[in-house]
């Protein structure tokens, strides 16, 4: 702390050196790879033609972003958007994080880790194998609707009622992710000082007051991080897995930007209005990112990072 | 036959009469080249002594497959092409999906980089974009002047073949023909007809009969009520390249084609009053139960499983659907293609395939024109059916076929080593047929004649049921063909405004059919089509088509 | 104590029965497919498989071991997860390190880390970046450009500072260096989070197709998850001349199926090997008694 009092930058510098050097190579890797191509953001304010190139190509200004806004659909299209990926973010961090502490629970180790690997195969598919097969599975006469059937419930059409298409969606979506998303929380489970725990035996806490009080505390610093990034996902519904299941009949409840803009794009391959479009997209997720950071860094006293 | 052998004919005339137009053409513009490779269009090998090379990029796909320890940059073919006409064909790169052939070429022409020699695609808005970026060459000269008699002939016959590549009366690229000879006839199954005493369907009442009947009679007598009329596909739409129901609405007017109206100007289909009909029908026959609950979920190979396994009882499809797949050998019950019934306006109708969905483009720069339609011309004989051709047998011994006593042998398991597909090594990666040739020959063994020629004998090793289902599409393909007319690129008011439309017009219609919209929403649907940008696209094909019918 | 209580005794006979059913409605789809990959051709495009083999046969996987291309993408995949996993998690553990400590210009950092994974230029700008560089058709295209994940260096950072600070202190007092900090009592204490990270590393160098298809320009080059891609996109014929050779590729779902089923397990066997360092929980209290 003699060094602050000192108050020389230069000297703190030379001493912070070695820190600086550990994040250096990051630092140069992500000027290369990621700033340097930021320059074709100037892309969505353009009407690009190949034949003129980046910096000669005619100005727009805001035309795609009006073309994004003014489209009869888009409404529906971002609210879809925004409704399915909020949907997903809370149900994948809640429901790993109970999977976590309920596997916290075992004893059985053999158990233990025949079930964690199990609920991890699934993230593997891709979802053109999962979409022929949630196809089959969810199909009127399908292995669900039969099991309906046996409760004396009248069959569902999973993905034809528009409904039941986001609830399938993120159903679905959740079954895919959630054994990969809790190795996470399993690992910070490991973080936890056991000595805890055994303070609290003796003070005769039970279990449930155990994880009240101990586990979940110590899982929060990973939660907030975790839930923060995955803003960044506000306004990623997931493309793959809606493209290879939705239909005409849940277009309503089921278009998100993402298909909107690939259908335009196989209608007049237009690099602008994509790059636009997922300007927009970053600029709202960049902007609930550091509402986040701030909130918990205000009143949390928290830095995510 | 007698009919195949007419076309033969008055094929051969054009060619030699284009001979002579050639031979006269390329003497007068001899020397333009290097003198040695002048006269190459014509005459085909006088100037194929120099050796030169032709680069392309090309998707290699799971159905490329190699033997010999060669690849595709060192095979059978390359190694003919070099050794008989002096062409290095060579791989600048290659891609494993059609998808990413597209994007990269698409990020090539947006960055600048060097396009290869040779290249095909289907996409049209690529190809505008191509073509918007002074990359490609315009080969209107070079056609005339290099191409062979019978390509000439083959593109006067059919000059709207001309139609995707031509702006501003230039044309920057060769399309290149289809087969059109598959599409399209219903499937059906014999035996619960004959089982229920039925008659094959000839009309949309009749049709209606035989469904009730596959759907309430219990044809496959499990006493369970679980067979249904039809299969079919709604997912992309009501008319579509498999499980469609596009036969539904006659020849009135079809749903996403651009058909000439009664005021000789095109029209879309999806907006005219026989669609509502059609459609309502569809909705009908929904709530009756003839077609599968899932039809909506369902894409085209999923929506024909259900024929498959036997518990539908007809779907409405492409002859080939007899090939190998999507019907397969296990299909241990009667099934047959029969004529379509009419649609509901009394008249047979279904959406034809188009005469061109894929073509060449070429860099601006390559050089080498003269000696592609060389190499073009060779790979096309066998879609001219032409006996003289070197492919006339196949297109590599030992790899696609064999000799045995002088004759050619296709069966597979006769072949060392096993089939392999020569043919996928060309520069279009397929062979090139030319319009309804297939069909004829097809047609011709499907009526039970002996084959022939080479190419007789190469199809006769085709499904039987094919085979048969390409004589009954013969009987009315001329007749109940609806060509979509709008083959041109996209118009600016399309790329803006036709995927919102196409939207539009799939969601009512299937809520139609789906019973959660009334059919009267057909009549809003129209309106707003018209409104959203309908009418403006219906201006600008028409504009489109009087500057290229002229 | 709790362990022995009536509620608790139920509680935990609800918990492993729960927890096995989910097992089991996870398994389920590879069960199908594997299934699948054991069936006869006709039965799978019937689509008549569910759980077991329709007419039992092993022709599918004589096929896939006989394809070369196949059997070399597994190779090109194992080295690109290698090398890119190793390149990852170095960065990574360096940046997270860094970033674990207080000093003028941290907050700096972070924001433009994580600015990155927010904004993008698109498709075009990077690719010429990539071509520029000449690193067209080389493992460098692959492993470079993702190198710097800042979801891992995020999460590393955050695990690196609930490392208590009195044993930080403790050996910096000995007069160890910022190096051997890191090597001698990070690492060792954060084995578990280490070990997450390089399985989302893998995972991801594993299943990631689409920068394949752009930079290799050699489909005989293709790492496992991009030859995949190419023979699972399902067939459009709605604008293509119909060649039977093209439906025979179609039909052939059981050979997809075998090489899906193959081409996941590498990266499922690797599971177990690292599982140990997350599930057994005590790893962080043995080495901090």
């Amino acid at each position: 702390m003699s060094v602050r009092t000192e108050g020389k930058k230069q000297s703190r510098f030379i001493k912070d050196l070695p820190i600086h050097l550990f994040i250096l190579p990051s630092i140069i890797l992500l000027l290369i790879f990621n700033y340097m191509p930021m320059a074709g953001i100037i892309l969505a304010f353009q009407d690009y033609k190949p034949r003129l190139g980046l910096f000669h190509s005619p100005w727009v200004g805001l035309e795609h972003f009006r073309y994004l806004f003014t489209y009869p659909d888009s409404k529906q299209v971002i609210w879809n958007t925004f409704l399915i990926a909020s949907l997903k973010i809370v149900a994948n961090t809640v429901i790993p994080i109970g999977f976590a502490l309920l596997l916290n629970e075992i004893r059985l180790l053999v158990f233990k880790r025949s079930v964690q690997t199990l609920v991890y195969l699934p993230h593997f598919l891709s979802w053109v194998i999962l979409g022929g097969i949630l196809t089959d599975l969810l199909s009127n006469k399908g292995l669900a609707n039969q099991a309906l059937g046996w409760l004396g419930i009248p069959s569902i059409y999973f993905l034809g009622d528009g409904d039941w298409f986001r609830f399938t969606l993120i159903v679905s979506d959740v079954w895919k992710e959630f054994g990969f998303s809790t190795i996470v929380y399993l690992a910070a489970l490991t973080g936890v000082n056991q000595s805890l725990y055994e303070a609290a035996e003796i003070d005769g806490a039970g279990r449930w007051k155990q994880t009240l009080n101990i586990t979940l505390p110590a899982l929060i610093p990973v939660i907030v991080v975790i839930m923060t990034l995955s803003l960044g996902n506000i306004l990623n519904a997931g493309f793959d897995q809606i493209f290879n299941l939705y239909n005409p009949l849940v277009y309503r409840e089921g278009d998100i930007i993402d298909t909107f803009v690939y259908r335009v794009g196989l209608m007049n391959g237009s690099f602008s209005f994509a790059t636009a479009v997922g300007l927009f997209k970053s600029v709202v997720s960049f902007i609930l990112i550091v509402v986040s950071y701030t909130i918990a860094y205000r009143w949390g006293n928290y830095r995510i990072f | 036959m007698k009919r195949r052998l007419t076309v033969v004919k008055s094929l051969y005339t054009a060619l030699a009469i284009s001979v002579l137009l050639a031979g006269c053409a390329s003497n007068g513009s001899a020397g333009k080249e290097n003198g040695s490779t002048a006269n190459s269009g014509a005459g085909g090998d006088s100037g194929a002594n120099e050796a030169v090379t032709i680069t392309t990029a090309r998707i290699v796909g799971g159905d490329v497959t190699f033997k010999n320890g060669e690849d595709i940059d060192n095979n059978v073919h390359y190694k003919w092409a070099k050794d008989e006409l002096g062409i290095i064909l060579k791989n600048d790169w290659t891609v494993g999906t059609g998808d990413a052939f597209t994007t990269k070429l698409r990020l090539m022409v947006n960055t600048n980089e060097k396009l290869p020699d040779v290249f095909r695609t289907g996409d049209l808005n690529l190809a505008t974009q191509l073509i918007d970026s002074g990359k490609l060459m315009d080969i209107t000269e070079a056609f005339e002047q290099y191409a062979s008699p019978r390509l000439k002939a083959l593109f006067e016959q059919y000059p709207q073949l001309w139609y995707p590549v031509t702006v501003d009366g230039r044309r920057y690229g060769l399309p290149i023909t289809n087969a059109v000879s598959s599409s399209n006839v219903l499937w059906i199954r014999q035996d619960w007809l004959d089982k229920l005493h039925l008659d094959a369907p000839e009309t949309m009442e009749e049709l209606e009969q035989v469904m009730d009947a596959f759907t309430n009679q219990d044809p496959d007598g499990n006493n369970k009520n679980d067979t249904i009329g039809m299969s079919v596909s709604l997912r992309n739409g009501v008319a579509t390249w498999m499980a469609s129901s596009d036969f539904i609405f006659g020849k009135a007017a079809m749903p996403t084609s651009w058909n000439k109206g009664p005021d000789g100007k095109l029209q879309y289909g999806s907006v005219q009053p026989s669609v509502k009909e059609g459609v309502s029908k569809l909705a009908k026959w929904m709530k009756k139960g003839y077609l599968d609950k899932d039809a909506g979920t369902l894409d085209e190979s999923k929506a024909v499983e259900s024929f498959i396994q036997g518990r539908s009882g007809m779907v409405f499809g492409p002859t080939w659907m007899a090939s190998g797949w999507p019907f397969t050998a296990d299909m241990n019950f009667d099934y047959k293609a029969i004529p379509l019934p009419s649609g509901i306006d009394g008249q047979q109708g279904f959406m034809a395939e188009q005469l061109t969905s894929m073509q060449f483009y070429f860099n601006k720069d390559f050089k080498h024109m003269d000696r592609f339609f060389v190499y073009l011309d060779k790979i096309m004989g066998p879609g001219f059916y032409d006996t003289e051709s070197e492919f006339a047998n196949g297109w590599a011994e030992g790899y696609d076929y064999v000799m045995e006593n002088g004759e050619p042998v296709y069966d597979h398991d006769k072949i060392p080593g096993g089939f392999t597909d020569a043919k996928k090594y060309t520069l279009f990666y397929n062979d090139i047929q030319t319009p309804k040739m297939e069909l004829e020959v097809m047609a011709k063994l499907g009526e039970g004649n002996a084959p022939e020629t080479s190419y007789d004998k190469q199809f006769a090793s085709r499904d039987k049921r094919w085979q048969e289902g390409a004589a009954v599409l013969k009987t009315y393909m001329d007749k109940a063909s609806v060509l979509n007319e709008m083959t041109g690129p996209p118009t600016p008011a399309m790329s803006k405004k036709s995927e919102l439309l196409k939207k539009m017009e799939n969601e009512t219609f299937l809520k139609i059919i789906y019973g959660s919209s009334p059919i009267e929403s057909f009549d809003t649907f129209v309106e707003q089509w018209k409104k959203a940008g309908g009418d403006e696209i219906t201006k600008e094909v028409n504009e489109w088509y009087a500057s290229v019918i002229e | 104590m709790y362990r022995k209580t009536m509620p608790y005794k139920i509680f935990n006979g609800c918990n492993i029965l729960f927890l096995g059913l989910m097992a089991l409605l996870c398994i389920l789809p590879l069960i199908h497919v594997l299934a699948v990959s054991f069936s006869s051709s006709a039965a799978a495009t019937a689509n008549i498989v569910t759980l077991w083999p329709v007419d039992f046969t092993f022709v599918a996987y004589q096929k896939t071991f006989d394809n070369p291309l196949f059997l070399n993408s597994l190779v090109y995949a194992v080295a690109r997860t290698v090398s890119g996993t190793l390149l990852t998690m170095l960065l990574t553990i360096s940046a997270a390190y860094g970033l674990s400590k207080s000093f003028p210009g941290r907050t700096a950092y972070s924001w433009i880390i994580v600015f990155t994974m927010l904004f993008n230029g698109g498709l075009i700008p990077s690719y010429m970046v990539v071509t520029n560089l000449q690193l067209t058709n080389t493992l460098w295209a692959l492993i470079l450009p993702s190198a710097v994940s800042v979801f891992n260096t995020i999460l590393m950072m955050q695990f690196f500072r609930a490392i208590p600070k009195e044993l930080v202190e403790a050996s910096s007092i000995d007069g160890a260096g910022y190096f051997r900090v890191l090597i001698s009592i990070f690492l060792p204490l954060s084995l578990p989070s280490i070990a997450t990270l390089s399985l989302f590393s893998m995972v991801g160098h594993w299943n990631s197709w689409f920068d394949g298809l752009l930079y290799i320009t050699d489909y005989r080059k293709y790492p496992l998850a991009t030859f995949l891609q190419t023979i699972i996109q399902s067939g459009d014929m709605r604008n293509t001349s119909i060649d039977p050779s093209e439906l025979a590729a179609l039909s052939e779902r059981t050979i997809r199926s075998a090489q899906i089923f193959i081409g996941a397990l590498p990266i499922l066997l690797v599971y177990p090997f690292l599982q140990k360092y997350f599930v057994s929980g005590t790893t962080m209290g043995a080495v901090k008694e």
